[in-house]
C-alpha cells in the first residue's frame, strides 16, 4: 500500500492524504448511501430471453421478437462483466487558476477523480488515470485492486499543471489507445475552442465509450467578480489584458454563457452527460447532485 | 467678462485631478494570473470601444464639473464689450456716491422727505454696484464742515455710514469744498471712478442766489448776465466739475426734490434784541425776523414765543411772498444769568427754520469800575468821576426809595488803582477818568488782560493826564501793542464860549450817537461846546482805528476813537467830562444818554459768541482757565455730555462741532472746577444759516446746461439705468455655472451607473 506513495514529497504527501481522505469521506459519507450504483458493466454473451415482466428495465427489451410475436421478451445475458473507468484529467496550466480559500480547479478536479476512482473501485471495477495536458503525461493503468486508489492519488498530489493543453489531440490518442469499451470521465476546464473539444470527446463517444465531461470551472470564472482596474495576465501564453472588470463583466459573462451552452448542447448531441462543475460548490455536493440524476436517468431507462 | 473672486481661477488647474486620477487609476491595477482569456479577450474586444468611450465621457463630464465650480466660485461678470480691458480684474470703475445732507433736504414735500429719496437713492447705487465685490466705495458728505465719510471703502462702510447718518445735518451744503476735496483725492492716483451725486439741486447749495439776482437787478438795463455766467465767475464751480469729470466720466447728478421747483417755506431768518445788555428787572425786547421763501404770500402766521422753554403768548403776522416781517416780544427776567427764548412758528415742510433761539446773559447790573484821577477833595462836584457815576445810577445810595439802576458803578482812587487790588474780571467795563498815569506794570497787564479777553476800557482824558506817560506806557507804538488806540499828541488851544470847537464828521450810526441820529436831537451833541481836548495822532497802518467822531479844528482832530483788541475794545474821548473843558456834560439830555448808550455799547462786549451759526465750535473765554478741569454740555432735549472734543486754546477752551453742535438749539455748558463742583453755565443759542431756508431748486436742463458733461436723473431715472447698466454690463453668471455643474454631476452619475450596471448585469 506504502509502495505509489513512495517516492513523494512531504508536501505531495500531504496532498494525496488529504485528497484521499476526502474522495473517502465524500463516497462514504454520501455515496453510498444510494441503493444502486449508478455505474453499471457491460456484457457480450447473450444467454437466453424471459418474458417481460413489470419492473424490468425497457432497455433489454428485444424490440426484434416483439416485432416477430408482438410479445415483449427481455434479453439476459451469461454474466456481466467489470467496469472499466479511465478518467481524464486535464493538468494544463490553467487548472491551476483558483485562490487559496476554493483552491484551483486542478485540486477541485483532482477531488473529482479521486472521489470517482473509489467510488468505481468500491464496486470491484477496474480504474485508470490518464493526466494531460497537450499530451497524456502520466498514465495510471487500469486496475481493480485496492492499491490502485492510492496510486491514483499519489499521481494526482504529484501532478504539477504547467503546460498548454491540447484537448482534442489527446482525446483522439486515448480514444484510440481505449479498445474496450467502458466509461471515460473527462475532467477539464476546457479552455479550447468548443469544436475542438467536442471532436475530441465524440471521438471517444464513438468507441462506444460512456463518457462524462466534467467542466470545471473557477467560481471566479463563472462569475467575474473583479471590481477594480485589473490586468489579467493570460496562462497558457495567453496574451495580458489591462481593463475596467466592471465595464467587461456583461461580456464576459456572456461569453462564458455561450460556451458553457456550446458544449452542454454539443455533449447532448454525443449523448455525453456535461456537468458544470463550479469550484465555488462543494465537490460532494455538486457530485451527488450529478450522481443522483445519472441514476434517476439510469432508472428511467 | 470680469471676475468678482479672480483668484479663484486658480481652481481651474483642478481639471488636472480627475485626468491625472484618470491615468493613476490605469497604472494602478491589480495583477491577477487569468485562465479564461479566452472569454475575456472575447468580450475586451467586444466592448473596447464603447468602454473607452465612456470612459472619455466620464473623464470630460468630470473635467467640466470642476472647471465649472472653480469658474463659479471666481464669480463672473459678463461685461457687454467683453474686451480684454474688460476681463482684467479692478477695471471696473471705483464708486463715489456724494451725498448732499444739508439742511434742505430735510424738506418734506412731493412724497416725502427729500433726504429720504437721498439716502434711498445712494444705497441704491451701492446695493446695484456692490455686485461686484472687487468695487471700492466712497461716500462724501457735503454739508458742511463737508467730510469725506469713507474713501475707497467697502459697500458695507457707506451703508453703516448711511445708516448712522439718518437725518440731514443742520448746515448749508458746500458743494465747491466738496468737488475740492474729492479733486484732491482723485489726483492722488490715477484709479478709474464714476460718481454720482444725490442733491436736492436747491439753488443756494450751488450758487449765492442773492448774489446772482443782485447782479441781475444791476444789469438789467445792461447785458444780463446769465446764472452760469454768475456761478462760474463767483465760485469756479464748472472748472471744478470738469476737473472731477476728467477722473470720472460724465458724473451723474441724481435728482431727489421731488415735483416742485420753488417750494413755499417760512422760516425765522433772525432772532435778537437791540439791547445792548440785558439786566435783571429790566424790560428786553425781541425781535424775530420771518422771511417768506414761497410765491404766495402767508397772512396771519402764528409765532409764539418760548422763554426759557416756557410758552408765552402767540402773536400773528403777515408776511408777503419773497419778503420779510418782523414780530417782537417783551419779557421781563428776574434772575441773572443766562436765558434763552425761542420764536416757533406754525409748521410747514421745513420744520427746523420754523424756530431759532436767542442765548444771552441777563446781568444784575452793569458793573463799572470808575478809576478817577481827579478826585477833589476840595471839590467833588468838579471831577470827572463825579459826573460819570452821577450820570450812571443817579439815586443816592443812602436814599429810602432808592430804584436799583441798571449801572453799578464803583468809583475809586487812581492811586488805589496802582496798588492792583481791584479784581478786573468783576468788572464790564473800567472808564480811566482824567488819570494822569498808570505806573504800575502789573496793573497795566491786568488791564490789557481784561481788555483782551473781552473787556471794555472806556479812557477820558483831562488835565491830569501826563500824554508822554500814556504814548509810553498804553500807546506803545500803536497797531494794538498796548492799549491807546492812538498816540497824544498836544492840548489844543484852548478856546472860549464864542469859538468853541464842536463835534464834526460824526458817525451817528454808531451804536453810541445813534440817539442823536434824528435831526431833533443831533444840535444836542453836534452843538456841545468844547473848549480843550488832546490832539491825537492816527496810526495809518492800523486799519482797526475807528474815528466814531471828529473836531472841527483845522486839523479834523479825532474826538471819539474805538479800537478792538483781541476780545475787547477801547474807547477812547479825547476830551474830558468835565465842564471846563466841554459843555457836554452841562446838558443832561445829551450827556445822560451819550454815557449810557457808550457804557451799555461797551458792556455788550461778548454778546456774539453765545449765539452761532449751527456747527460753530463753542469758544468760551475764561480768564481763569486753569480753574476748570472739566466741562458738561447738556443740549436741548439731550442728556449731559463730557466731551472729549474740547481743547484749551490759549486762555480759551474751545468744544468741536461734534454731531450733536450740528443741530439748531439751544446748548447749556456747565464748567466744573477743579473741586468738582459747578462753578458756571452757559448757553449757547445754534442758528441755522437763513440761506438754507430758500428751496429754490434748479431745473435739472438748467443744471446740465450751467454744469457742462453733467447729466441729471431723477431717482427714478437712476433705477432704471443702474439695474439696466449692471444687467447690460455684467450680471454674474455663478449661479448658471453652479446649475450646469449640478446638470453634469447627473450626467456623471448616470454614466458611472451606465458603466457599473453593464459591470454588474
Amino acid at each position: 500500500m506504502a509502495e505509489p506513495l513512495k517516492y513523494l514529497d512531504a508536501k505531495t504527501l500531504n496532498r494525496a492524504s488529504r485528497l484521499e481522505i476526502k474522495a473517502r469521506e465524500i463516497v462514504e459519507g454520501t455515496i453510498s448511501g444510494m441503493h444502486k450504483s449508478p455505474f453499471r458493466g457491460y456484457s457480450v454473451e447473450f444467454a437466453q430471453h424471459r418474458e417481460y415482466v413489470t419492473g424490468d428495465d425497457l432497455r433489454h427489451i428485444d424490440w426484434k421478437v416483439y416485432g416477430k410475436s408482438d410479445r415483449f421478451y427481455i434479453k439476459e445475458y451469461e454474466e456481466e462483466t467489470n467496469l472499466t473507468t479511465t478518467t481524464l484529467l486535464d493538468m494544463s496550466e490553467s487548472m491551476a487558476y483558483g485562490d487559496e480559500k476554493r483552491g484551483t480547479k486542478f485540486d477541485y478536479a483532482a477531488t473529482i477523480a479521486a472521489t470517482m476512482a473509489y467510488l468505481i473501485l468500491k464496486q470491484q471495477d477496474q480504474v485508470a488515470l490518464a493526466l494531460f495536458d497537450e499530451d497524456v503525461q502520466r498514465y495510471v493503468p487500469h486496475s481493480a485492486s485496492l492499491s490502485q486508489f492510492r496510486t491514483v492519488v499519489a499521481e494526482l498530489a504529484a501532478a504539477v499543471p504547467t503546460r498548454k493543453t491540447k484537448t482534442s489531440e489527446v482525446f483522439a490518442k486515448m480514444a484510440n489507445r481505449l479498445v474496450r469499451r467502458g466509461l471515460v470521465i473527462v475532467i477539464s476546464d476546457f479552455l479550447e475552442e468548443p469544436e475542438e473539444i467536442l471532436r475530441g470527446l465524440s471521438m471517444l463517444r464513438h468507441r462506444k465509450h460512456d463518457v462524462i465531461a466534467f467542466h470545471v470551472l473557477d467560481h471566479d470564472e463563472l462569475t467575474f467578480p473583479f471590481e477594480r482596474m485589473t490586468r489579467f495576465e493570460g496562462l497558457e501564453e495567453m496574451p495580458k489584458i489591462t481593463a475596467d472588470p466592471r465595464v467587461l463583466r456583461q461580456a464576459y459573462l456572456e461569453e462564458v454563457e455561450a460556451f458553457t451552452l456550446a458544449m452542454k448542447k454539443g455533449c447532448l448531441k454525443n449523448r455525453i452527460d456535461y456537468v458544470l462543475m463550479d469550484t465555488g460548490t462543494p465537490v460532494d455536493v455538486a457530485l451527488t447532485r450529478y450522481l443522483a440524476t445519472r441514476m434517476a436517468e439510469a432508472s428511467r431507462g | 467678462m470680469s471676475f468678482l473672486n479672480p483668484g479663484l481661477l486658480w481652481g481651474l488647474a483642478l481639471i488636472s485631478v480627475p485626468i491625472l486620477i484618470h491615468f493613476l487609476n490605469r497604472q494602478r491595477f491589480k495583477r491577477v494570473p487569468w485562465a479564461a482569456t479566452r472569454f475575456l479577450l472575447a468580450a475586451f474586444q467586444k466592448t473596447n470601444r464603447r468602454s473607452r468611450l465612456e470612459n472619455l465621457l466620464l473623464l470630460l463630464v468630470r473635467c467640466a464639473i470642476i472647471a465649472l465650480l472653480a469658474l463659479a466660485l471666481s464669480r463672473p461678470l459678463i461685461t457687454p464689450e467683453g474686451s480684454l480691458a474688460q476681463v482684467l480684474p479692478g477695471d471696473r470703475p471705483e464708486v463715489i456716491v456724494v451725498l448732499d445732507n444739508s439742511f434742505s433736504l430735510d424738506y418734506r414735500g412731493g412724497g416725502g422727505r427729500a433726504y429720504d429719496r437721498a439716502t434711498a437713492a445712494a444705497r441704491q447705487v451701492i446695493d446695484e454696484k456692490r455686485q461686484d465685490r472687487t468695487r471700492k466705495f466712497s461716500l462724501v458728505l457735503v454739508a458742511e464742515p463737508v467730510e469725506i465719510a469713507v474713501w475707497d471703502g467697502s459697500a458695507d462702510d457707506v451703508l453703516e455710514r448711511l445708516r448712522v447718518e439718518a437725518n440731514p445735518w443742520s448746515t448749508p451744503g458746500s458743494p465747491g469744498r466738496a468737488l475740492d476735496l474729492i479733486n484732491d483725492r482723485l489726483s492722488q492716483d490715477e484709479t478709474a471712478r464714476e460718481i454720482y451725486w444725490v442733491t436736492d439741486l436747491q439753488r443756494n447749495g450751488w450758487i449765492d442766489a442773492e448774489e446772482v439776482d443782485a447782479n441781475r437787478a444791476l444789469a438789467s438795463d445792461t447785458e444780463s448776465p446769465e446764472d452760469d455766467d454768475i456761478v462760474r465767475s463767483q465760485f469756479g464751480l464748472d472748472d471744478l466739475f470738469r476737473a472731477v469729470a476728467e477722473r470720472c466720466p460724465t458724473p451723474t447728478v441724481v435728482d431727489v426734490s421731488g415735483s416742485s421747483r420753488h417750494p413755499a417755506n417760512l422760516a425765522i431768518v433772525d432772532l435778537g434784541t437791540e439791547d445792548p445788555s440785558i439786566a435783571v428787572n429790566n424790560t428786553a425786547t425781541f425781535t424775530a425776523t420771518v422771511k417768506n421763501f414761497g410765491l404766495q404770500d402767508r397772512t396771519s402766521v402764528t409765532a409764539t414765543l418760548f422763554v426759557d422753554g416756557n410758552k408765552r403768548p402767540v402773536k400773528t403776522l403777515d408776511v408777503p411772498a419773497g419778503g420779510e416781517s418782523t414780530v417782537a416780544f417783551r419779557a421781563v427776567f428776574e434772575e441773572p444769568g443766562f436765558h434763552n427764548v425761542m420764536v416757533e412758528l406754525e409748521s410747514d415742510g421745513l420744520q427746523n427754520d420754523n424756530q431759532r433761539s436767542f442765548a444771552f446773559e441777563v446781568r444784575e447790573g452793569i458793573r463799572v469800575l470808575i478809576v478817577s484821577g481827579d478826585e477833589r477833595i476840595d471839590d467833588p462836584f468838579e471831577s470827572e468821576a463825579y459826573f460819570l457815576s452821577g450820570a450812571l445810577d443817579p439815586s443816592p445810595s443812602d436814599d429810602p426809595e432808592r430804584v436799583e439802576a441798571t449801572f453799578r458803578p464803583k468809583v475809586i482812587d487812581d492811586t488805589v488803582f496802582d496798588y492792583g487790588q481791584e479784581t478786573l474780571s468783576e468788572y464790564d467795563v473800567i472808564v480811566l477818568a482824567n488819570v494822569p498815569s498808570i505806573g504800575e506794570p502789573k496793573v497795566i497787564e491786568s488791564l490789557e488782560d481784561f481788555v483782551r479777553s473781552g473787556g471794555s476800557l472806556w479812557i477820558t482824558l483831562g488835565d491830569q493826564v501826563m500824554a508822554s506817560r500814556y504814548n509810553s506806557t498804553l500807546w506803545m507804538g500803536g497797531l494794538g501793542k498796548g492799549l491807546m488806540p492812538v498816540e497824544l499828541t498836544e492840548m489844543a488851544p484852548e478856546r472860549g464860549n464864542a469859538n468853541y470847537y464842536k463835534f464834526a464828521d460824526v458817525d451817528y450810526e454808531h451804536p453810541t450817537l445813534q440817539l442823536f441820529e434824528h435831526d431833533r436831537f443831533r444840535d444836542m451833541f453836534s452843538d456841545a461846546r468844547v473848549l480843550k481836548f488832546f490832539r491825537a495822532k492816527l496810526t495809518e497802518a492800523d486799519e482797526k482805528v475807528r474815528v466814531i467822531a471828529r473836531f472841527d479844528d483845522e486839523e479834523q482832530s479825532p474826538a471819539i476813537i474805538e479800537r478792538p483788541l483781541d476780545y475787547g475794545r477801547v474807547f477812547l474821548l479825547t476830551t474830558s467830562i468835565d465842564d471846563d473843558w466841554n459843555q457836554l456834560v452841562s446838558d443832561p439830555m445829551a450827556f445822560l444818554p451819550f454815557v449810557h448808550d457808550v457804557t451799555y455799547y461797551l458792556s455788550a462786549h461778548d454778546r456774539h459768541v453765545f449765539n452761532l451759526p449751527v456747527g460753530s465750535p463753542l469758544k468760551m473765554r475764561l480768564r481763569d482757565i486753569y480753574r476748570y478741569n472739566n466741562v458738561q454740555l447738556k443740549l436741548t432735549g439731550t442728556t449731559q455730555y463730557s466731551p472729549d472734543w474740547l481743547r484749551k486754546e490759549s486762555e480759551m477752551l474751545v468744544v468741536e462741532p461734534f454731531q450733536d453742535l450740528r443741530q439748531p438749539g439751544v446748548v447749556e455748558v456747565t464748567l466744573i472746577g477743579n473741586d468738582s463742583s459747578p462753578k458756571e453755565t452757559l448757553q449757547f443759542a445754534l442758528g441755522l444759516n437763513p440761506d438754507e431756508s430758500d428751496l429754490r431748486r434748479f431745473e435739472p436742463r438748467d443744471f446740465e446746461s450751467i454744469f457742462e458733461g453733467v447729466r441729471v436723473l431723477t431717482a427714478d431715472g437712476l433705477a432704471a439705468e443702474i439695474t439696466s447698466n449692471e444687467s447690460r454690463g455684467g450680471g454674474e453668471i455663478w449661479k448658471y455655472l453652479l446649475a450646469a455643474a449640478a446638470l453634469l454631476l447627473g450626467v456623471e452619475s448616470i454614466v458611472a451607473w451606465r458603466i457599473g450596471k453593464h459591470g454588474r448585469s
